[in-house]
């Protein structure tokens, strides 16, 4: 892809925030902790992404993306690109090697293992709010939706494996999906954006918009990314 | 004309993009392109013709998919998709020379660890493929990121056809593939395996592809092959940016650096191949033989045999009552355990050996091999006495380890260097024949004489013999001591060998060993040891090497050994709280997050208290408390498994003391606990286990992805009366409530809890699971309540 992603830091509060502390923060020897990892975890990972943009039309049996076999099914993605003419999907990973570095601490440091699932969720998502940053300058004129998951809502986790074959995504960046459609290597993230050159209503994601607004363990604020 | 004759010839030509090709004839993104070997026939024909026109002597089929995975919802199966890809190809080479490849990409699911496909089940889908594809000239394996994955298929060609083997892999600009194998240790791997020529394809350009290529040319004699994209796509039109003229330029570069086979990939066309062909007419291939640096490999790590390099004693058995337990109960972490600390310790490679007459042996090896492989870099050393278990860590090691060990006898040779051959690893041979270890030095080199001819008639390469002299107790035999030195001299000398030796040996039965150790060993690396086997956890020993190599001018500026040397010592998570603290108790160091001090308490208190008492009145009771501060939200997770760590370390202490006594071992009861099938989320397991085991319960952890009849087989080996299963996704929870069903089935007298974050206690219940769980420190107040 065009522009080569690296992280310089990972965010602590998103971090924190994963860790399960709701407006308290971390204590010192906990946030020594979590910048030492912090550090662990930057050495390892080797952010990659994947992203095409597509011209999509409403049909009868779900949301068609123009040039390939793909179909969106479902209301929620209806409803998410509403107004859109097109929709930009993308996929992106922190490698293998950030699989590696968990199982190793999940053996003999669960704390920092803890840490370190943690400080790799908040990384994955600074990755695609870098993706999208780029996605945006290739597509000036339009207005963004909020990223929406693959499995998110009623849109089928079973779309996965047909979604990374559009993106050619594990020749591109080496993301498959396991038979139960997980995504692997683990960090990984896939999603659609819907690209409109009207207003739309829906551009930032929030809690009144999720189906997990009731039991959020993340303090629901807004911004948990998954 | 065969693939060996075609070699013979200057340069070798394939084709181009068939992707692309396909693409530009209306093939839809996502699309199978293998249905179109039924559907559109014509069309693949025409595609090979213009490529054999443009000047390919080998065209690859368009199966590059065609496996049982990747075609499952085809209605085709995988034979009638690849015999017709052959049968088209051969209609497009008809009435010239062209050679047919048997084309196989990725299956397109990864492999475990990071995947779940297992390493065997690899090797029946390329089977399959290689079987359908008999017909073909040769197979070539292309765009793997997996070394794993590769070798599985070269096994899988090697061992059901007589098909020379292609092998490609697709590395990025960090000059590795998107699993962190680098060039060398695809290089040492597959040239091992015995594939006919390597190189690599896809992902970059040629100008890019350069300094990967280069060092693929340092790495190896075989042909080396390219087929580079044509440059990079633009995101938006998806247009390359390099064209046909351009592209043979970089190739002419290549073809000077020593390059022999040429084609392209994605976003090439038959204009660049005959461009390729065109710009390479006059040149001559001209054949450079290189020396080949001797070393082994992990995916990601090659060590070079060129300095003394610590070989990791640790994994054994032998003389170890915990490690015997360990494996016993098929405790894969303890041996984990161990393979990180010997690589924190220095350790650079890990001898492995799992050998108990209790336990099968094979089925242990195969899960040591794999799971190490899963956290360490380090390549490792299989060491067992029975061939069968040696050529089953072989075929599941990834990268090329050394084998440990063959001996003078003809049994020995006959049995293992077969074994080497075939799977491209280094040896350990032993100086040692059916009249023992001889005296005398001149007698062991005559051994290691004799092992070395009857590698190279196997046809193993001189660089992969390495020749253990045998250490001789001192005590015993105390003019042993020099003959061995001198025999390492002599074979590393006079043979061009490199060396192994087990050291500790040396001081059985004297005291301070520790100082006989290491001068011993200063004495053998001055003797022309390589690889010296030593416990690397002793600091001592470590040290003497890492000293050795900063005397003898090979750590320059002594790089290595300051920086061994200055680390600082410990994590936040391991501190102590120093010495002016010393009359914290074990409650404080738990509540503290103290590592250090939770054990040191544990063994004072362990000299004037009953261990059960420490356990109920101190242990738990801390527990206990810090859960309770979770639950009512003043500490968080973190804090509560550093707390449970430090319990655990106290824990361990308790074992250790109770176990030297040889009294009953604290046990509340079994818990068996699973990541149901299909899922990968360990965790949240993980931590449940944590927890659990402070609390004094035998947890039997049997990982992730597990089989529903693999519960049931546990909870009746250990008697379990509680089982925890835990899933992450909404597609797993079918598991969930399958393994459940199946202990029903099996009338089990245990209960069931289970967790996970889509799971809620109504969803729970319906699936007839005893207890819902929300988090870790729940499953503890389950476990009370279930086995008290």
């Amino acid at each position: 892809m065009d522009e080569i992603i690296e992280l310089k830091y990972i965010d602590k509060c998103e971090t924190a925030r994963y860790l399960g502390y709701k407006d308290t923060l971390p204590d010192v020897e906990m946030t020594k902790i979590i910048l030492e990892q912090e550090q662990e975890l930057l050495k390892v990972i080797r952010p990659q992404y994947v992203y095409k943009i597509f011209d999509i039309s409403f049909e009868e049996d779900g949301i068609h993306l123009k040039g390939t076999n793909l179909v969106l099914k479902g209301n929620s993605i209806k409803e998410h690109l509403s107004g859109c003419k097109k929709a930009a999907l993308m996929c992106v990973t922190l490698s293998s090697d950030t699989d590696r570095l968990l199982r190793t601490n999940e053996i003999n440091n669960m704390v920092n293992a803890l840490i370190l699932d943690a400080l790799a969720n908040a990384a994955v998502e600074q990755v695609c709010d870098k993706v999208e940053k780029i996605i945006e300058s290739h597509t000036k004129g339009y207005t963004h939706t909020w990223r929406f998951g693959v499995g998110y809502g009623d849109l089928p986790i079973t779309t996965q494996k047909s979604f990374l074959d559009t993106l050619s995504a594990q020749k591109q960046i080496g993301v498959c999906a396991t038979d139960s459609c997980i995504l692997t290597p683990r960090k990984s993230v896939t999603c659609i954006i819907g690209l409109s050159k009207e207003k739309i209503s829906n551009t930032s994601r929030s809690c009144d918009n999720c189906n997990l607004n009731a039991k959020c363990p993340y303090g629901r604020t807004g911004k948990c990314g998954i | 004309m065969n693939f060996n004759k075609l070699l013979e010839n200057n340069f070798v030509f394939l084709d181009g993009g068939m992707g692309t090709m396909l693409q530009k004839s209306g093939l839809q993104i996502g699309g199978v392109p293998e249905l179109l070997n039924l559907e559109n026939p014509e069309l693949l024909i025409s595609i090979h013709r213009q490529y054999i026109e443009a000047g390919a002597d080998i065209i690859y089929t368009n199966t590059f998919g065609a496996n049982s995975y990747k075609m499952a919802d085809t209605g085709h199966s995988v034979k009638e998709l690849i015999e017709a890809a052959i049968k088209n190809a051969k209609k497009a080479v008809e009435g010239t020379d062209t050679l047919i490849a048997l084309d196989v990409g990725p299956i397109g699911q990864l492999l475990e660890p990071t995947g779940l496909l297992p390493f065997e089940k690899a090797y029946d889908i390329f089977k399959e493929i290689v079987l359908a594809g008999s017909e073909a000239d040769l197979v070539v394996f292309e765009t793997m990121t997996d070394l794993l994955e590769i070798k599985a298929a070269v096994l899988a060609a090697k061992e059901n056809s007589n098909l020379p083997i292609m092998c490609t892999m697709t590395f990025e600009k960090n000059m590795r593939t998107f699993t962190g194998c680098g060039v060398s240790n695809m290089a040492l791997t597959l040239e091992g395996l015995g594939a006919d020529a390597i190189g690599v394809n896809c992902s970059l350009g040629p100008d890019e592809l350069m300094p990967v290529v280069e060092e693929m040319l340092n790495w190896t004699n075989l042909p080396v092959i390219v087929k580079p994209n044509a440059g990079l796509p633009d995101p938006v039109t998806n247009e390359y940016n390099i064209l046909p003229d351009e592209f043979a330029g970089y190739m002419v570069q290549m073809a000077d650096k020593g390059v022999k086979i040429f084609g392209g990939c994605c976003g090439t066309t038959p204009e660049y191949i005959s461009a390729v062909k065109n710009i390479l007419k006059d040149k001559k291939y001209v054949k450079e033989l290189k020396e080949i640096l001797v070393a082994v490999c992990s995916s990601s790590e090659t060590v070079i045999i060129n300095q003394p390099r610590i070989i990791g004693e640790r994994i054994n058995p032998t003389g170890k009552k915990k490690f015997k337990e360990a494996l016993i109960r098929h405790d894969i972490d303890y041996i984990l355990n161990q393979a990180i600390e010997q690589t924190h310790g220095g350790a650079e490679i890990l001898d492995v050996n799992v050998g108990l007459p209790e336990i099968d042996e094979k089925a242990m090896m195969i899960d040591a091999v794999k799971s190490i492989q899963g956290i360490t870099d380090a390549p490792l050393q299989l060491d067992s006495t029975i061939p069968e278990v040696l050529e089953a860590a072989l075929r599941v090691y990834c990268g090329k380890p050394i084998i440990n060990s063959v001996n003078g006898e003809d049994e020995s040779l006959n049995n293992i260097l077969p074994l080497v051959k075939k799977y491209g690893s280094s040896v350990v041979g032993l100086t040692l024949d059916k009249d023992g270890i001889p005296k005398k030095a001149e007698d062991r080199f005559k051994i290691a004489q004799k092992i070395l001819n009857k590698a190279l008639e196997y046809g193993i390469k001189k660089e992969n013999v390495f020749i253990d002299c045998l250490t001789l107790t001192a005590s015993a035999e105390q003019d042993g001591v020099v003959e061995t030195l001198q025999a390492v001299n002599m074979v590393k000398t006079k043979l061009g060998l490199k060396t192994v030796l087990g050291v500790s040996n040396i001081s059985f039965g004297l005291p301070n060993r520790e100082r006989i150790n290491h001068t011993f060993l200063a004495l053998a690396l001055e003797n022309g040891l390589d690889l010296p086997i030593i416990n690397p956890n002793n600091q001592s020993m470590s040290g003497t090497v890492r000293a050795f190599r900063l005397l003898k001018g090979i750590d320059k500026n002594s790089k290595e050994y300051i920086e061994a040397y200055n680390k600082e010592q410990g994590n936040a998570a391991a501190k102590s709280a120093g010495e002016e603290n010393n009359n914290i108790t074990l409650e404080y160091a738990i509540e503290n997050g103290l590592k250090n001090d939770g054990a040191r308490i544990t063994k004072e208190m362990l000299e004037t208290t009953d261990a059960m008492i420490i356990v109920n009145e101190h242990l738990i009771p801390a527990l206990d408390k810090a859960g309770d501060l979770f639950e009512k939200g003043k500490i968080f997770l973190p804090q509560l498994i550093l707390s449970a760590e430090v319990a655990q370390a106290a824990f361990a202490a308790i074992k250790e003391y109770m176990s030297s006594k040889s009294t009953e071992t604290v046990n509340k009861g079994e818990i068996v606990i699973a990541t149901v099938k299909g899922d990968v989320h360990d965790i949240g397991k993980n931590i449940v286990k944590v927890l659990l085991e402070n609390y004094g319960y035998n947890v039997i952890d049997l990982g992730k992805d597990v089989e529903y009849q693999a519960v049931v087989d546990a909870v009746k080996k250990y008697n379990a009366k509680l089982v925890g299963l835990s899933a992450l996704m909404t597609t797993t929870l079918v598991s969930m409530e399958n393994t459940i069903k199946l202990l029903r089935e099996n009338n089990l007298d245990c209960q069931v809890m289970v967790g996970g974050a889509v799971l809620t206690p109504d969803y729970a219940k319906q699936i007839g699971a005893d207890f819902y769980s929300k988090d870790a420190k729940e499953s503890v107040d389950i476990a009370k309540k279930v086995l008290g």
